[in-house]
This record gives structure tokens, C-alpha cells and sequence, in this order.
């Protein structure tokens, strides 16, 4: 926290890094809200940009159209996006959609979202306008937002910390592992994987508005499948249901994705994604379980110098 | 033995398409015993237990679990009301440790995690598995602790009623003798009635109270183990009537 606040002073308030910092954090932000859905309770989700979208795009009309403070449309968002995750989640857990199927209706919801804001909207493709300050979240220089952002960065860690430690934390491990030996011991896996999917949308259609602030635009294009993918990807390379590393994960991909597109994507354009590919490839041959394997081992190494052995 | 009716089964039916798995099974589990249930490969042992359970919805038939009919309810509503299980191929939790697992199954009776993984760890060391493998993951142990820290979490959820589906399958001789302590020790000191469903005879018909025998998804006998083991129709259920 305190090393993530002093990043605007070591670089010397650049915007170009104050920007990357933010969406390094925002994307740290919704990889780890996907840990709950995807890490703990094991549903390989690929609809997070439905339930981004969904909520940023609803806050940033409101702004727009009414003037409505975002303070007030985020919360809107993440209620909405609570809302939508429970139209999709009660059917398909009831159901018992599980797995690969599990994974492609909820990629569809994306490419659904992306075709009914065209129908809703037109094909709509707005620049945010110059509105400035607190009442609209948004600054003519990127700290205020990125102070905002590690604030919810930090709201997101506590919570996946507190969920690991909780009852629902043990019982969506276990739905992980094996679903019907988790009901045989008791354990309501329908209300449960409802649970985390829908604090999982809530975290991620509150977290909406300050993405597409990041991005300055939005458009139908705000409903990405591949996006959607990406942060999947993130979850998975970091370790499931480990927050050291889908955190790791997160901040490294995203600074490397940035640095090749920065270094190579006017060379020779798509080079980045190769390199990119091999990246994430060498990381599955050496280390399948994900970073996590590393960044436990020195989580409970700096834990035992400070305390002098990891306590129960 | 007490003659209170834990478990009480009526008519059970259940079809597979057009296979009679289960074909008009009533049983009556008392409580406090040990009710061996054998028969041979299909005769719709882990049928029954599935049923009871709610892994499956019988077609037909009602099972009344303490004066409450349960039949065709969900699993983890039947775990809540007193039933557990375990199962024929081991169902571990991989990547959970061993204590994790286990403290899964005692968080169904409280929401005090630190309290349920407390109840864990004395389960566990009442299976006689030592405490030094408590933090080890599910993938890292044997087959001999993985049918004991499944009994463990089973027993954790407290019930009252547990069904052991062969439990000592693909187990060493000397295996099968620790497993057949600990079940004899969850019944008589945890005094947890038990459902034995069991392949190996040397195991079933050395620790049960009453046997029920069960052949082509109908119930073909019960009695005490040494009776059923004499029983005409068991050894011709068992081998065939012509000598080979």
C-alpha cells in the first residue's frame, strides 16, 4: 500500500507511468475480484467485461445524460451487474452447467451484451467529456484516480483475504475440488457459487467507471471477449485462489504487455502478442500451478523473518 | 442392541433406461449397529446409497430418516439432516491440506472456522492420522490416508447415519485391519451407526452386527453375518448352481 502510494513521487508525477501504475492496479483489481469466481470457487468465468461494461457504461451515461455523480452510478453498476450475474448464475448452477460449458455460456454473455448495447444504443462510440473533480471522478492529471483505485485495490485484497479465512472461503475450495463430494458434506454448492459469482460482478461493475475513465473512450467494443480472456489468463497464471499471485501476475503482465507494445509494436506489428504468447507459454511448462508457487514460498519466507515461524 | 429405527426404507425403486437397478428394496437401519450391506458386482449397492443419499431421485419408494421423510431431497440437505458417506473411488480434495478438507466438513455444524478446524484436527488424529501431515495437500498423500481423511471429513459433519462405500478397496491385507479398527472405533465410541457397503468378506463379515444381502437390485437376505455367510441363496448368488 504504502510502496503503491509513493510510485507518483519516485516517477516524478510522469503521467505516462501514473497511467500505467492505474491500470496496472485496475486490471490487479479485476483479476483478483475473478479469484473469487474463478480461484476459489473454481468457474472458469470469461464474462468479466459483460459485468464491466455493464456497469461503467451505466455509470458514465448517467454522468453524461443527467449529470448523476459516478459516486452514485458506480454503486448503481455494481447492483445492476449483481442483478445480471444472478438472471445468469441461477439457471446455470441450477442446472448444474459446470466446466468447459460453464465457461462458453458465460463467454457468450459478452458477445450477447456487445450485440444488445448496438441494439440499444446504435453503434455508439463515446470520448468521456472534459468534466472535472471529485463530483465526477475524473482529473485533468491521472493521481487523484490512481489514489482512488489502490483505495478499491486494497478493498478487493482484504476481501479475498477475509473470504480465505471464512467459512465461504472453505466451502467454495471445496466446490472447487470436487462438487458432488462437496454437497455431501453439506455444502449448498448452488447458493454458494451464486455467492461468489455475484460479488464477483458487483466488484467488477462498481470497478467499470474507473476502467473507462483509464481508457478515456467507450463503445459497444466495451463488451470484449478477449479482454474478457485476458483476465482469465491472469487468474489462472497467478495460481488459483492464491492473491500474492494473481497480484504478482497481474502488475508483470500487464507492465510487459505495455513495454512490448511500446518497444516492438511499431516494428512489426503483432510481435508483441507472439512474444507475449511465449511468456504465458514458458509459465505453464515451468510452473503449471501457477506464480503462486513462487511468491508463497516468499510470502511465508518474509513471514518468518518478522515473526520468527508462520503462525497457525 | 437398541431397536430405535434410524433409517427406514420403503420400496425403493430405481431404473437406468432399461436396467432395474434397484427393484422394491426395503430395509430397516437400527440405531447404534453395523449393517453390513454385500452383493454381488451391479447388485445395486452403491445404487441404494446413492438414492438415500439424494445423489440420485429414486423412481419409486420413500426413505424416512428419523420419522422425516427425506426421499428424492437434495444432498447437502440429507448431509444436514444427519446422513454422511463416503465414496467407492476417493473423492479428495486435491489441492486443499489435509486439515483444509477435513475442516470443510466440520464447518456444516458452526461458523467458527478456528473452532471447526480445532474438531478437524481431533478427527483426524482419532483416524490415526499423525499430525504432521495435517498441512500436507490432498495430491501429496496415499491411498490408505486418503480413505482415512475421507471417513474423517465424513465424520466430521457430524452425523448420525454413515454409509462406508467400500472402503477398504485396493487396500494391503494389514491396511484392511486398520481401517476395520477405526470403523469399529467411530461406532462404538463416536457412536455413529454405520452402512457398510463392502466387497472383501474378511472385513464385513468381521465387523458387522447384521448383514443384508442384495442380487440383481433385489434383496435377497439378511441375518447375522454367520447365517448369511451359509445361506443357499447367497453362495448361488455368489457362484452360480451348477459346479463348474
Amino acid at each position: 500500500m504504502v510502496a503503491g502510494a509513493s510510485i507518483p513521487f519516485l516517477v516524478g508525477f510522469n503521467q505516462y507511468y501514473i497511467l500505467l501504475a492505474l491500470q496496472s492496479v485496475i486490471v490487479a483489481s479485476i483479476a483478483l475480484a475473478w479469484n473469487i469466481i474463478g480461484g476459489y470457487a473454481g468457474q472458469l468465468d470469461l464474462a468479466s467485461f459483460a459485468y464491466i461494461g455493464l456497469g461503467g457504461i451505466l455509470a458514465t451515461m448517467l454522468m453524461m445524460e443527467y449529470n448523476i455523480t459516478p459516486w452514485a452510478g458506480m454503486f448503481l453498476g455494481a447492483g445492476i451487474s449483481a442483478a445480471l450475474a444472478f438472471v445468469i448464475g441461477y439457471p446455470l448452477f441450477r442446472f448444474g452447467i459446470r466446466g468447459v460449458w460453464y465457461a462458453l455460456s458465460t463467454a457468450a454473455l459478452v458477445v450477447i451484451l456487445h450485440e444488445v448495447s448496438i441494439m440499444v444504443l446504435g453503434p455508439f462510440d463515446y470520448y468521456i467529456p472534459l468534466l472535472e473533480g471529485w463530483y465526477y471522478l475524473r482529473f485533468r492529471t491521472w493521481e487523484n484516480l490512481y489514489y482512488f483505485s489502490l483505495i478499491v485495490l486494497a478493498f478487493v485484497i482484504s476481501l479475498n483475504l477475509y473470504i480465505s479465512r471464512s467459512k465461504v472461503g472453505y466451502y467454495l475450495k471445496a466446490i472447487r475440488e470436487d462438487e458432488v463430494a462437496a454437497e455431501a458434506v453439506g455444502i449448498d454448492i448452488r447458493k454458494y457459487k451464486l455467492l461468489a459469482l455475484m460479488t464477483y460482478a458487483s466488484i467488477l461493475g462498481f470497478v467499470g467507471y474507473i476502467y473507462i475513465v483509464s481508457q478515456r473512450t467507450f463503445s459497444y467494443n466495451t463488451f470484449s471477449g478477449p479482454q474478457s480472456v485476458y483476465i482469465a489468463i491472469i487468474g489462472i497464471v497467478g495460481g488459483l485462489g492464491s492473491v500474492s499471485g494473481v497480484f504478482t501476475a497481474a502488475i508483470i503482465l500487464k507492465i510487459v504487455e505495455e513495454y512490448l507494445r511500446g518497444y516492438l509494436g511499431g516494428a512489426l506489428p503483432g510481435l508483441h502478442l507472439l512474444l507475449f504468447g511465449v511468456l504465458l507459454i514458458t509459465v505453464g511448462i515451468l510452473r503449471p500451478e501457477g506464480l503462486s508457487s513462487l511468491t508463497d514460498t516468499l510470502v511465508k519466507k518474509v513471514k518468518t523473518r518478522i515473526w520468527g515461524g508462520v503462525r497457525e | 442392541m437398541s431397536d430405535a429405527v434410524l433409517l427406514e426404507v420403503i420400496n425403493l425403486s430405481k431404473r437406468f433406461g432399461g436396467i432395474i437397478a434397484l427393484n422394491n428394496v426395503s430395509m430397516r437401519i437400527t440405531k447404534g449397529e453395523i449393517l453390513g450391506i454385500i452383493g454381488p458386482n451391479g447388485a445395486g449397492k452403491t445404487t441404494f446409497v446413492n438414492c438415500v443419499t439424494g445423489i440420485y431421485k429414486p423412481d419409486s419408494g420413500r426413505v424416512i430418516f428419523l420419522g422425516e421423510d427425506i426421499t428424492g431431497k437434495q444432498p447437502h440437505f440429507i448431509a444436514l439432516k444427519g446422513i454422511a458417506r463416503t465414496w467407492q473411488k476417493i473423492r479428495p480434495f486435491y489441492n486443499m491440506t489435509v486439515i483444509e478438507a477435513v475442516t470443510a466438513g466440520a464447518l456444516l455444524r458452526t461458523k467458527d472456522v478456528l473452532k471447526a478446524r480445532k474438531e478437524a484436527a481431533e478427527i483426524l488424529e482419532f483416524v490415526g492420522i499423525p499430525r504432521s501431515k495435517f498441512e500436507v495437500l490432498g495430491k501429496n498423500i496415499a491411498l490408505i490416508e486418503h480413505k482415512l481423511v475421507d471417513l474423517a471429513r465424513a465424520i466430521a459433519t457430524k452425523p448420525k447415519l454413515l454409509f462406508l462405500d467400500e472402503v477398504v478397496a485396493g487396500l494391503r491385507p494389514h491396511e484392511v485391519d486398520v481401517i476395520a479398527d477405526v470403523v469399529k472405533k467411530v461406532n462404538r465410541e463416536m457412536g455413529i451407526t454405520l452402512g457398510v457397503i463392502e466387497h472383501v468378506m474378511r472385513f464385513v463379515m468381521n465387523i458387522s452386527d447384521r448383514i443384508v444381502v442384495l442380487h440383481e437390485g433385489r434383496l435377497l437376505t439378511q441375518g447375522r453375518p454367520a447365517e448369511v455367510a451359509r445361506d443357499p441363496l447367497v453362495v448361488e448368488a455368489y457362484l452360480g448352481t451348477k459346479p463348474v
